[in-house]
Formats: structure tokens, sequence, C-alpha cells
């Protein structure tokens, strides 16, 4: 079987403010369409990589970046979930670390996009662009184990 | 993952073109097989005694609906 990986980059258009408080509110108080995600005495939702920790404040600094055409952009990456769930039952620790090991994935990923989206230096190398990014794990998996969910 | 339109320092713009996006797709899988170590074929070995793991059902929503509020990639 072919190991893939889904991700899928969307953005939302210059000025449509209202739009992106409703994705980013989204991405903090929901799980998926159903499930609703508390507000208070949750875990940190949101992992700041410098743009922000909460929704107003990813807006704010969202707003401040935006562009002529678009306010922000959107990656979701879902690992293959068949496979992840198999390591629970194969390798007890990995499956223990998946959230710390998913995030990790984030961080390369972004880092692999900010070298991409980069300066070409003069003698071939890249100045990676500085990004800064705030991501949400969510997972499924901590409240029914035989589910791994964890799109980004 | 939220990331915005532009660079920290308002200098030049974050874009991503379709060709682009197979880029993404491959670093992630590359690194979650990295990571995960789904590499070693440990894992997709025991794909052939499907019995003896937890389900692979529960698939997310997120692939089924998508995220609402979004474009394309432009």
């Amino acid at each position: 079987m072919a190991m893939t990986c889904y991700t899928d980059w969307k953005f939302i258009r210059a000025g449509a403010t209202s739009k992106t408080k409703g994705l980013l509110r989204y991405l903090e108080y929901r799980e998926d369409r159903y499930n609703h995600h508390p507000r208070a005495a949750g875990p940190e939702r949101w992992i700041d990589c410098g743009l922000g920790r909460g929704w107003r404040e990813i807006l704010r600094n969202a707003s401040e970046l935006q562009t002529g055409k678009v306010l922000l952009r959107s990656l979701v990456i879902r690992p293959p979930q068949e496979l992840v769930a198999q390591l629970q039952a194969i390798d007890p620790k990995l499956w223990n670390d998946r959230l710390k090991l998913m995030k990790e994935v984030v961080d390369r990923v972004m880092g692999a996009e900010m070298e991409r989206a980069g300066i070409q230096r003069p003698n071939g190398s890249r100045q990676p662009l500085d990004l800064p990014y705030s991501h949400v794990i969510h997972a499924g998996a901590e409240k029914e184990a035989s589910k791994a969910r964890t799109p980004t | 993952m939220i990331v915005p339109a532009m660079d920290r320092d308002r200098e030049r713009p974050f874009n991503v073109y379709l060709k682009d996006t197979q880029h993404t797709r491959e670093v992630a899988r590359r690194e979650t097989e990295h990571l995960f170590q789904l590499e070693k074929g440990s894992v997709t070995a025991h794909l052939s005694s499907p019995g003896k793991l937890p389900s692979a059902r529960g698939t997310s929503r997120w692939t089924r609906t998508g995220i609402p509020h979004l474009e394309g990639v432009s």
C-alpha cells in the first residue's frame, strides 16, 4: 500500500474579516463539524509559532500581514490514519508520542515551505522566508483510541 | 495551520501556486513516514493481517467535508 498524506492549501481573500473570524473560531472551538471543543478548562488549543495563540490575536496579526489579494492561507495536513492507528498495537511508544510527532511534522513542513518561498542568494543558497504561523492539532484519538484523527 | 500572506517584515508575499501543493504533499509524506517510522515496513506489513489490528474505520470528517470558509489555492 502506497503511503499518502493528505494536504490542502486554501486561502481567504483580503478584507474578508468576517469569514476569517468564522474559520478561526471554527478551528478553535470545534473538533470537527459535529463535536464542540469546550471553551474553558480545555488544553491550550493553538500552538503559537509567531502568529498568535487565540483567534483574535491571529486575526489581528494576519490582517496586518495581508496582501492586496490574500488575507491568510491555511494548510490541512492529515497523516495516513489507518497506518498511524496501527501504531497503537505495534509501537505504543510512538503511539503515545503521536501529538508531539505531528507537531514536528508541521514544523518541518513549514520549514520546507519557508525555504521554498525564500530568496535565492548569489552563491546559490536560499534565505528562507521568515513566516510566523499558528496551528491546531485535532486529535479525536484523545477521546477514542481507535481513531487517529490529526489534521492540522 | 494558519499562515499570513506576507513574511514577518511585510517585505515578501508568501505565494502558493498549484505546482507548490505537490511539494508540500511530498514533504508532509516524507516527514510523516520518517517521524512515525512508517518506512520500516513494520506497520504496512501488518496490513496483511488486519484482524489483529485496530479498525481503520473512523476516517476524519475533515477530508469528507473539508473545512468551511475557504477557497482553493490562488
